[in-house]
Order: C-alpha cells, then structure tokens, then sequence
C-alpha cells in the first residue's frame, strides 16, 4: 500500500539537511526563527493554503542548515489546515531534525505536542524557551532528567535574548549527523490497546510511515489518517480497525489513549519539575482582571477596536494620497510618452485609463487599510488580547449563532475583505470557520467606506450626513448578524462547536516577529488582487469601449440595459448596474466608473469623488442611498472571492456565498426601498 | 445524549462544570458526548482532571478555567458536557 504525500513543499533551499520548527502558538517559536536564520527568509503560501510557509538558511560552524517554520499549533491531531499542514510535513518530507518549542513554564500543557511528535520520529530535540518565565514563576526544571525521560536532547533557551542559540544547533547538528542517537519515549497505551496496537502493526506492509504510529491513529479512527490509508488501498487494515473500535464502547478508545497520553505527562510533570515558590499571581491575571472585567471589559474592547479604526483611517489616509500622487503622475508620465511615440488612441486609452486607473484605484484604496489591518492583527496576536477579545465579545455574537472569533475576522474585514477572510484561520476547520469566511465580505471594507462617505457629501450635509452613514453602517452590521443565522440555522449543514478558546499568557510583542510576518502578508495580498485587477481592468475597458467607442453604445451599455429591469424593482438604472458589474474586481473602482458610465472624464482618488457632484442633478437621495445599501452587501470582489476559495476549498461553496450576499443585499434593498417610497408620499 | 456505561457513574455530588462556582476546584467525572468532544479530550480535559473557573466574561459568559497549568476559554453550552465532582 503506498500513501500519497498530502503536502508538498513550495521551496526546497540548498543546505546540508533540513531542520523543522513546531511548537504551541505564543511558544516564541517565530522568535527563534528569526534568531536562527536572520533575513535569510524565504516566505510564501503552502500550495494551494492560505497557510504561511516560512524557510531560511541557517549557517552554523560548518553547516548550512535549512530552517522550515511550521504552523504553530497545539497538538497533531489534524483538526485544524495548520495541524494537518505540520503533521505532513513531517511525515512526508522527512526532515532530518524536529525541533519541538517547549514553553518551560507550561510544561504540563505542552508535553502534549512533545509527546505526539516522538510518536511520529526519533529525530526530535526539544527546545525548552521561555526558561527566565519558568524561573520567575518558580519552576525548577531537571531538565537531564527530561531528556532521558524522553530520549531526546531537551535544551533549554530563552530566544528573545539569544540565551541557548548555539546549544540548540549543536544538538540539532549532531542529532542531523547520527552523531547523537536519540530513541523516542513511547506512551505505554496498557496491556489491551498495546495487543491491539501490534495487531495492527504487523498488518502494516509500508516503509514511508510509522507503523506504530499509524495503528494508534487507526484505532483513535483519525479521519485524515483513515482517508490516507483508505487512498493507498489499506481496505484490510481498516476492517481489522473497525471492527476493533465496534467491539469496544462507543468513546472508549479515544477516552483511553488522551488519559494514557496525559497520565504520562503528568508523571513526566511530576518526576522533572519541582516548584520553589508558591503560585503568585501573575502578570496575565492581573491584566486580565482589567480587560476582562465585567464592568470595564466591554469599554475596553470597545476603545481598542475605535483606536484601531482611528489608526487604519488616519493614519493610512496620507498614504492613501500620497499613492494617488504616484499613480497620477505616472498616468501623465505614460499618456505623454505614449503620444510622443505616435502610439494608437485605443492603446493610451487601454494603458491609462484602462490598466493605469484599475490597477491603481486598487493600490490607492488597498494597500494602506490592509498593511495597517495587518499590522493591528499581527500585534493583537503576538501580544495575546487578541484571544481576550474573542472571548468578551463572545456572547454578543452568540445571539447571532456566530462565536467572538467572527468578531475579529469582522473587524479586519472593515479594513479590507482580503486580511478579513484571512484571518479566519483563527478557527478550526467547520461550519464556524464557514460562516465567518461566507459573511465577511458583509462587512464594509475601506474600500466601500470611501464610496459610501463619498456619496453621503453629495447629497447630505452636518447632522443628516452622520446620520445616514451610521444607518448605512449599522445595516451592514445587521447583515453579518443574520446573514450568519440564517447560514448556521438553515443553510449549512452539521453544528456548530461552540467556543473553546485556550488564552495564552500577555507577551511584549516582539518587532521583528510583527513586522516580519506583516510584509510578506502585504505582499500575497497585494499581488493576488493586482493579478487579478489587471485582466479585469482591461476587460471592463474593453467592454465599455467596443463597438462604438462610446459608453451608451457599448456592451457594457448593453449588458446594463438587459439587466436594468430587474435592476429597476431596487431602483437601479442601468447606468448604475454598470457600476455594480464593474465593481467586481475592486469595489472602489466606482468612484471613477462614476464619472466613465456618464461618459465623462475618467480620475483617480480624491480628485475622483470630487468630480461626482454632476450626481446630484442626475439621481434622487432615495435613489442614492437604496443604490448604497445594494453596493454595500451585494457581493465581495474578485480577489476576496479567491481569498474565500483558498479558506473554504471549494469554489462551489464560494459562489454559493456570492449569490448568498446576492440574494440578502436585494432583501434588504427591496425593503428599505419599500418604506423609502412609503415615506416620500 | 449517548452515554458510556463504562465511565464512572455520575453520583448527586456531581454537576455540570458550567455551574461550579468561580474559584472553586473541581476534579472531572465525565465528558458527554457532542461534537466539541474529541476537543475536549484533545486539552486533556479527562476524568481526574483537575480543574477551576477563574472568571467569567462581561456578559456572564463564556468562562475561563484554570486547567493544567492553562487558561481555558469554554462557552456555558460546551461546560455544560462536562460533568465534575466539587471537593471542598
């Protein structure tokens, strides 16, 4: 039976062998990273993953080693894309060290990980961090006595200042050289399970896996496991496996082997650390006993979420211009080297306001909200409120059947769909997960905001103006909220789980750990929604240009005009489903389609909502704010579309998703046209 | 629910973890079946367990518990699956 290799690797760097880092999130394991090979990075996706892939070359006396950053995860159970990502990777790829990161101070909950990863190979050195915590706390650790406990090297480090570095590349060297032999502890499962163990085993014909291993995952009936086997033809084992489980009480299997995994850990726990103070309380709990209050905790949450708007508003807005500056004068720069070299009309047309206004209008709007909701997102991680907002905010989103996680892919998904659907790796795989990737593009992302306070200014002014933005942001609000209910109760199918959320200890964030992983995020962002933007850009060109050259006789015009009436029921004329299509690929290109569907003279930016003041003589404030609560939920665009492909794994579901916003954005359209009409007479 | 008949029987001292009150330690009995229940097990949430609510969110819910030298977030609904016996 041969198992196909469920994970491939994006890059393979030249280097005498390849070591591999885990370890639970918050462990300091980017840390290490970044200690251990400097700028020397590679960054990327997992093929086919929304999962960051992280490599870099490590040079240490005379060997060039080759560092993979796994996902940070908890255990190796494959529940989650990044368990399953850091479970492959080392069954399939093989690397010739794993080093575990142990948090020196939480032994007891991260022997786990430890433990699951000796099961899977003998070449693993654990690299105790956070060694000053564990003493600050009181923990006195045998750490000799781990090591033969476990039969591997353990090492203790505290990486954040470089304490420890060297051992741990001795040690992963000479476990790399077969210099030091190591002989993995193996959990002693009892008299029954160990028989059905080896039962297993000897039914086992392949090479490539641990057949220990592989029999434990049998009978703990693993779904990726028994999908693995179930690929390489292992039919006969997995018989055996069933009928092992059928004959045992429905549970009992799974209770045993958890009990005996952490009865170990608690003997390992009990026989190496020895505690020399008493508990005191804290850092984390007593900044815990602020930000979570019961008074100030909801305040609190509320502040950090206005600072963080504050500052992706604010602070990207000069940007914002500046960018603008750039793409202006790159738009002058190119017409007039275009004309000076007699190029044809079409062409300058396509290149500048085709491609140059597209592309543009994308990296204007985008780039500044989502290197910033990046940013934001990357310091509430590293630092760990991000775990306590989820967790105050929780029971708010429950009414919804949403859970506190939605709240922060929501709240990224204000700055920018993309980072929004993103985020989602927060959950584990499920309908939960599901539902936060379907809803997001609900939320108003910086892009609309900018249309949306751009309309508002023309038709409204003072108090009325606030007024009909805070209705229009309370209606996309609505929309996640029962957009997500009417997914979880009626749309999609299985339960959902509930939260449980385990909430890390506080930690001074790190720079080099924010900033890092920030830019290479950015920048997958931005070039999967330029990718996209710009094949886009130059059909929706073309489409308004041919045949006649004008818009009100292209197909563009066409498409609007067959479409207008249905459009008509909403209030839309066929001028502005124009917009609407053209607004696919980047929703706050229609501060330029604007101007272009009238026929006028197409701009970027600011100078853009500027010149939409001829609306007021052309549409009706009922026209303009029924036109404004349709763009605000109909769909996300294009690159958020691919963002929630690479999330959900099936374009099916996507699309489902994109006539789902479809369907709720004319709903809720109909109605508030209903009453606006209503109203007016 | 579907209950094992070979885990501890639950006896009148034992109530949901969902009610013990905060501060309180609890030793686990036993996890009912749902679907949070492999992880569940996964945390090493299993009967033996020690464990002890530390404070509850703002709105009364989810809670957090102090679990094997961890803080644990669970919503009421999921502590609700998780029997345990209160010692004094």
């Amino acid at each position: 039976m041969v198992l196909k290799p469920h994970v491939a690797r994006p890059a393979r760097l030249k280097a005498d062998f390849t070591i591999a880092l885990e370890g639970n999130p918050n462990t300091g394991k980017s840390t290490i990273f970044n200690a251990l090979t400097g700028l020397r990075q590679h960054v990327g996706n997992w093929p086919g993953k929304t999962v960051e892939w992280r490599s870099g070359i490590c040079k240490f006396k005379d060997a060039t080693i080759e560092v993979v950053d796994l996902p940070g995860t908890y255990s190796l159970n494959a529940c989650s894309v990044e368990e399953t990502i850091a479970r492959d990777f080392i069954l399939d790829e093989k690397p010739d060290v794993v080093v575990d990161i142990v948090d020196a101070s939480k032994l007891e909950h991260d022997l786990l990980l430890a433990l699951q990863t000796l099961e899977l190979t003998d070449n693993v050195v654990i690299d105790l961090n956070l060694m000053d915590v564990a003493e600050g706390e009181g923990l006195k650790i045998d750490v000799n006595k781990l090591s033969e406990m476990l039969g591997v090297p353990v090492i203790p480090t505290v990486a954040n200042r470089g304490t420890g570095m060297d051992e741990l590349l001795s040690a992963v060297t000479a476990v790399a050289r077969g210099e030091r032999k190591t002989r993995a502890v193996k959990v002693d499962y009892g008299k029954e399970i160990e028989s059905y163990i080896r039962e297993l085993q000897r039914m086992t014909k392949m090479e490539e896996y641990p057949s220990r291993w592989l029999a434990i995952k049998l009978l703990e009936n693993d779904s990726n496991v028994v999908d693995k086997v179930k690929a390489g033809n292992g039919g006969e084992i997995l018989r055996k496996a069933a009928s092992i489980r059928a004959s045992k009480e429905p549970q009992k299997m799974e209770v045993e082997v958890a009990k005996r995994v952490y009865g170990f850990i608690d003997h390992i726990v009990k026989e190496t650390v020895r505690r020399t103070t008493p508990v005191k309380v804290g850092l984390t709990d007593k900044i815990d006993s602020i930000v979570t209050h019961r008074v100030l905790g909801l305040p609190i949450m509320l502040a950090v979420l206005a600072m963080i708007f504050w500052i992706v508003f604010t602070v990207g807005e000069p940007f914002g211009a500046v960018l603008e500056d750039i793409f202006n004068w790159i738009a002058v720069a190119v017409k007039t080297l275009m004309i000076s070299v007699n190029a044809p009309e079409p062409l300058i047309s396509l290149v500048v306001d085709g491609e140059i206004v597209g592309v543009g209008t994308i990296i204007i709007f985008m780039l500044p909200p989502v290197t910033l909701m990046f940013l934001m997102f990357s310091i509430l991680e590293n630092s760990g409120y991000l775990a306590r907002l989820a967790y105050v905010v929780d029971r708010i989103m429950g009414f919804f059947d949403l859970q506190g996680r939605t709240c922060i892919t929501s709240l990224m998904g204000w700055g920018c769909n993309i980072p929004g659907v993103r985020a989602t790796r927060i959950f584990e795989v499920g309908k939960d997960k599901n539902i936060a990737v379907l809803t997001n593009p609900l939320n108003t992302c910086s892009g609309r905001l900018a249309v949306m306070f751009a309309l508002i200014s023309i038709f409204w002014s003072g108090g009325t103006a606030t007024l009909v933005a805070i209705s229009l942001i309370l209606i996309s609000m609505a929309a996640v909220g029962f957009g997500g209910l009417i997914l979880s109760r009626f749309v999609l199918p299985g339960e959902t789980q509930g939260f449980i959320m385990e909430l890390p200890d506080y930690r001074r964030p790190m720079i080099r750990d924010i900033v890092m992983p920030t830019l290479s995020r950015i920048k997958l962002a931005m070039v999967k929604a330029v990718k996209i933007g710009a094949p886009a850009a130059a059909v929706l060109w073309f489409i308004s240009h041919y045949p006649s050259g004008a818009v009100e006789g292209s197909y563009a015009a066409m498409l609007g005009r067959f479409l207008e009436p249905a459009g008509s029921l909403l209030g839309l004329d066929w001028r502005m489903i124009l917009c609407l299509i053209f607004a696919i690929p980047a929703k706050e290109i229609v501060l330029t389609t604007l101007a272009s569907t009238y026929g006028l003279e197409v701009s970027l930016g600011a100078e853009a909502a500027e010149s939409l003041s001829f609306l007021l003589a052309e549409w009706t404030p009922l026209a303009t704010y029924t036109f404004l609560v349709f763009y605000l939920l109909y769909m996300g665009c294009l690159p958020t579309w691919v963002m929630q492909r690479e999330e959900l794994g099936s374009w099916k579901l996507t699309l489902f998703g994109v006539v789902f916003t479809l369907i709720l954005a004319t709903i809720a359209t109909l109605i508030i046209r209903g009453v606006g009409l209503l109203i007016s007479f | 629910m579907e209950t094992n008949p070979d885990l501890p029987k639950l006896n009148e001292k034992d109530i949901p973890l969902s009610s013990l009150p905060l501060g309180r330690k609890g030793i686990i009995v036993r996890v009912l079946d749902s679907n949070a229940y492999r992880r569940i097990l996964t945390l090493g949430l299993l009967p033996g367990t020690p464990i002890k609510p530390i404070s509850r969110a703002p709105l009364g819910d989810p809670i957090v518990f102090q679990v094997r030298g961890h803080r644990l977030a669970l919503r009421g609904e999921v502590a609700k699956t998780i029997f345990v016996n209160a010692t004094k």
